[in-house]
Order: structure tokens, then C-alpha cells, then sequence
């Protein structure tokens, strides 16, 4: 079976649900802080490699890289509850999108399997 | 694997952990071309084998392909053979004139000995007799038979300052074009879209050139010029631009917003991302942005359209990054 990556339409479509899900994020201010003054390209860049992960699509994604780059936002205070909004978004994007319960299930388990990475634990 | 190291004119040169090769060029007094060390200006193009892919975001693909990469933003793993360190060819130019068109802003105009294609809105990199370089952006379109900047004197700048006591008749070296923040008519329906061109000071500059190209290339819908300044004697061009919305009829539409300063006429005390945002959500259509100017600036423009719901894609971004200074080599 083709991956939900493909599914969605590959990585012309994913231009898209990258921007709906970063948006989601930049207007939640429990995890908009953490974005104040980034480079804007660059983290969409980061948000679409992400988003192609967890729809099974073709991105590298090591949890050494993860642990590297969120390293000084948990410093910062980065937590459980933060990494629970950004599932909630990552989740309600793909709803937007017509994505069937149970796929999004998977991909919310999938991006649940990077939290370990993200926190730094 | 061989330790990371640039090879040029069969010398080997170790780079230390980290160190682009740009450092690590610098480092060994090989002399090269570099301005903002951030992979923006692309002044210190080189060509070598193999080329390190993520040193190349953003060059033209015929560039790309004949192994040019940006040596600031080079971290080979590996070995790199440098074949040149030359940079981009020299365009010779001679200043027509230098004027006072704002508080502390020169308009220059000058022409290009040698044939010189470019799109209004991109930027070329202007050599000191120093041999540093700076990026100045075009405003002029190119049915005009000269080249335009607009250049802000920085108190203390070594190349605006410059540039600011030249004197008609005297030769300068360009070299460019460079940069993609530019009109492009695009897929069908594009020229109907709204555009948004939002910048601060000098930020105008390419504005004011990517505003008429995109007239001259049949434009058709709404066009919002924001303009921003800390206090309002520090907006320029008004003049020409209220005439070209006269001349538009309607078409063109001017923001101006000064932080200080009378909030009279059509000067407005508020924010400038703020307005971007207003002007967004007054929009029937998705826009088009081009934003220019200070970087910090240009960042909040961007997060503001795009909360707005403008598209990623459809946001180009040209920040003034400033020339880091050199640190002290012992
Ligand atoms: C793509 C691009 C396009 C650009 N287009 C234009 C343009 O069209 N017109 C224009 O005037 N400039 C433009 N710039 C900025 C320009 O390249 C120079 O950075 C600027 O003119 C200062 O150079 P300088 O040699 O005079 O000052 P420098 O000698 O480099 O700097 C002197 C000191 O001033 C500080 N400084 C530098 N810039 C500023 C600033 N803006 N405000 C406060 N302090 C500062 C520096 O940190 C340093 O301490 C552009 C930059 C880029 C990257
Ligand atoms: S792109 Fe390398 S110095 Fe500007």
C-alpha cells in the first residue's frame, strides 16, 4: 500500500499542510514563544521534513539531529505539554485535510515516538 | 574517507572542526571575496569538486551545475578541489549622478560599461577600493538606461559613506546581479492577484523597482506599497510614488506608517506589520509579498502576512543583512 505521503499528493501538497500546521503553532501562545525570532524559511524548511516523516514520505530524521536541535529550547522550558499542543495541530491539519481517524492515529503515533528525542531525555 | 580539507592550486588545506571554507580560506591569507557570511549576498561564490549541495541553496541552477558554491556556507565532510576562488566576473561602471533624496539616503545612477541584464528588485555587490563589498539594491527598471541605488549612510560605514562623496564621472565595480526577490508575471492568473510590497528605509529601493516592472509587465491587480519609518521625515519618495497612484488610477495603493512623528495626512502612527496584516485580510485574493529591508523588520512582515494566511511560497524576502565586522586575527 502507498504511504499516506503519497496519498496526500507527495511533496507539492505537503507545501500546504506545512504552512496550515505552522501556522497552528505560530497562533497557539502556549508554543508560539518558542518560534519568536527564528529564521522563518528555515523552520518551515524543518516543519516539512518533519510533517514527510510522519506521513511516511522520504525525509532523514535521526533523534541525534532531534536531541541537537531542540537541546536549548528544553533548556528553555520546553515540556510534555508543549510537545501535546504540537500533536493536537499536527493532528487538526490533518483533519483539515480529510485524513480518516484511524490513519491519523498512526501518525500521531509516529510523531509520539520522537517526544523521547525532542525532550531530551 | 579523507579528513575535510580544500585543495586549490594543489595546496591542502586542513579545515579545523567546524570551519567553513570560507574560514578556512581566509585563515590562510587566500584572499576572497565575502560580505554577509550568512549565504544571502553570494559575493564569495567559488567552484570546486565536489560541490557541497547545502552551499548551494539558492544559486542559479547554471551555476549550480558547474560547481559553484557559496563558501561561507560550505562545511565539506570530505575533500574539496577548489578550481577558482574568483567569484562572479567585474561589471565596470561610471557614476551619472549622486543626489539627496531623503534625509541621509543618496539616490546613485550609474551606467554599466559592459552589458549587464538584470531584474528590478535584485542586487549587486558594489567593490570598495578597499576591496570590501556590499550589497546595494537595484531600483531602476530596465527600460531606464541606467543603473539605480538608494544608500543610506551608516554613521561610521565604510562603503555607504563612501559611495555617498562620489562624484559624477568616477568608476565603480559592480558585480551581480544577485537575489530572487523580483517581479514574475508567472502562471496565468498571477497578474491578477494582489501584490504586497512592504519594506522600511532603503527597503524602498527595490520596492520602488519591482512596483513598476511589475506595471510595465501588465500587472492588473490591486498593489499595496507599505512604507515604514521610525519618524516620518524619514519617508522618501512620496512625491513620485502619490503621482504613480495617480497615474494608476486606483490600481496602486500607499501605506505609510511612521512610528514618530504627525499622524496626519496620510501618515499613519501604526506599526508596520500591523498594517500588513489589516491590508491582508482586506484582500478578495491571495497576495503575492515582496518585503525588503532591515532584517528584523522583514522577519516580523513575514511571520505577520503569513499568520494572516498568506502562503509560505508566495512571501519573498529580501533582509539588509548587515556586513558582519571582521574579528581581530592575532
Ligand atoms: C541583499 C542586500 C541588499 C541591500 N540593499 C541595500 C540598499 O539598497 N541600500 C542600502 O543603503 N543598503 C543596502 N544593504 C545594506 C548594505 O549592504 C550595507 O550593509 C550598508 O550600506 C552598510 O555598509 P557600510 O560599509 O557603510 O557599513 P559597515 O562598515 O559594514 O558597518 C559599520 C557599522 O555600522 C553597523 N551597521 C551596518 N548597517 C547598519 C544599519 N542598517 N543600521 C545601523 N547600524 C548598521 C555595522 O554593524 C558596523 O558596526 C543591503 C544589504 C543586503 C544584504
Ligand atoms: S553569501 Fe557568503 S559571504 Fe554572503
Amino acid at each position: 500500500m502507498s504511504s499516506l505521503f503519497e496519498r496526500l499528493g507527495g511533496a507539492p501538497a505537503m507545501q500546504a499542510a506545512v504552512d496550515d500546521f505552522y501556522r497552528r503553532i505560530l497562533t497557539d501562545d502556549r508554543v508560539a514563544k518558542f518560534f519568536e525570532g527564528v529564521d522563518m524559511d528555515a523552520q518551515i524548511a524543518k516543519q516539512r521534513s518533519f510533517l514527510t516523516f510522519v506521513t511516511g514520505g522520504p525525509a532523514e530524521y535521526s533523534g541525534q539531529d532531534l536531541r541537537q536541535a531542540h537541546k536549548h529550547l528544553v533548556d528553555g522550558g520546553l515540556a510534555d505539554e508543549h510537545v501535546d499542543a504540537v500533536v493536537e495541530h499536527l493532528t487538526a491539519t490533518l483533519e483539515s485535510l480529510g485524513v480518516g481517524q484511524a490513519e491519523v492515529q498512526e501518525v500521531a503515533a509516529l510523531a509520539e515516538s520522537t517526544r523521547k528525542d525532542v525532550l531530551n531525555r | 574517507m579523507t579528513a575535510p580539507t580544500v585543495t586549490i592550486d594543489g595546496e591542502n588545506l586542513p579545515l579545523l572542526p567546524g570551519e567553513s571554507v570560507l574560514d578556512c580560506l581566509l585563515r590562510h591569507e587566500r584572499p576572497v571575496d565575502h560580505s554577509c557570511r550568512a549565504g544571502h549576498c553570494q559575493a564569495c561564490l567559488v567552484q570546486g569538486t565536489p560541490a557541497p549541495p547545502d552551499a548551494q541553496a539558492g544559486l542559479k541552477p547554471s551555476l549550480a551545475e558547474q560547481g559553484f558554491f557559496l563558501a561561507c556556507q560550505a562545511y565539506p565532510k570530505e575533500r574539496v578541489t577548489l578550481s577558482s576562488v574568483a567569484g562572479a566576473a567585474p561589471i565596470r561602471c561610471v557614476l551619472q549622478s549622486s543626489e539627496s533624496i531623503g534625509e541621509g539616503i543618496a539616490r546613485l545612477r550609474f551606467v554599466a560599461r559592459d552589458s549587464f541584464a538584470y531584474r528590478p528588485g535584485q542586487f549587486v555587490n558594489v567593490r570598495h577600493p578597499d576591496g570590501a563589498l556590499r550589497s546595494y539594491s537595484l531600483a531602476s527598471v530596465t527600460a531606464e538606461d541606467f543603473l539605480e541605488i538608494h544608500v543610506r549612510r551608516i554613521p561610521g560605514g565604510l562603503v555607504s559613506n563612501w559611495l555617498c562623496t562620489l562624484q559624477p564621472g568616477a568608476e565603480l565595480e559592480v558585480r551581480g546581479p544577485n537575489g530572487t526577490c523580483y517581479y514574475l508575471p508567472g502562471d496565468d492568473g498571477d497578474v491578477d492577484r494582489p501584490l504586497i510590497l512592504a519594506g522600511t528605509g532603503t527597503g524602498l529601493s527595490p520596492l520602488w523597482g519591482i512596483l513598476r516592472d511589475a506595471l510595465a509587465q501588465g500587472h492588473r491587480g490591486p498593489i499595496h506599497l507599505l512604507q515604514g519609518a521610525l519618524r516620518a521625515d524619514r519617508l522618501y519618495l512620496i512625491d513620485e510614488l502619490g503621482e504613480l497612484c495617480r497615474a494608476t488610477e486606483g490600481q496602486l495603493r500607499l501605506h505609510l506608517c511612521a512610528l514618530e512623528g504627525s499622524d496626519v495626512g496620510p501618515i499613519t502612527n501604526q506599526p508596520l506589520d500591523a498594517c500588513a496584516h489589516e491590508v491582508t485580510k482586506s484582500l478578495a485574493a491571495a497576495p503575492r509579498a515582496f518585503l525588503c529591508g532591515d532584517p528584523a523588520i522583514v522577519s516580523k512582515l513575514q511571520r505577520a502576512l503569513f499568520i494572516a494566511g498568506v502562503a509560505s511560497v508566495d512571501i519573498l524576502a529580501d533582509p539588509f543583512l548587515p556586513t558582519p565586522t571582521p574579528v581581530a586575527t592575532a
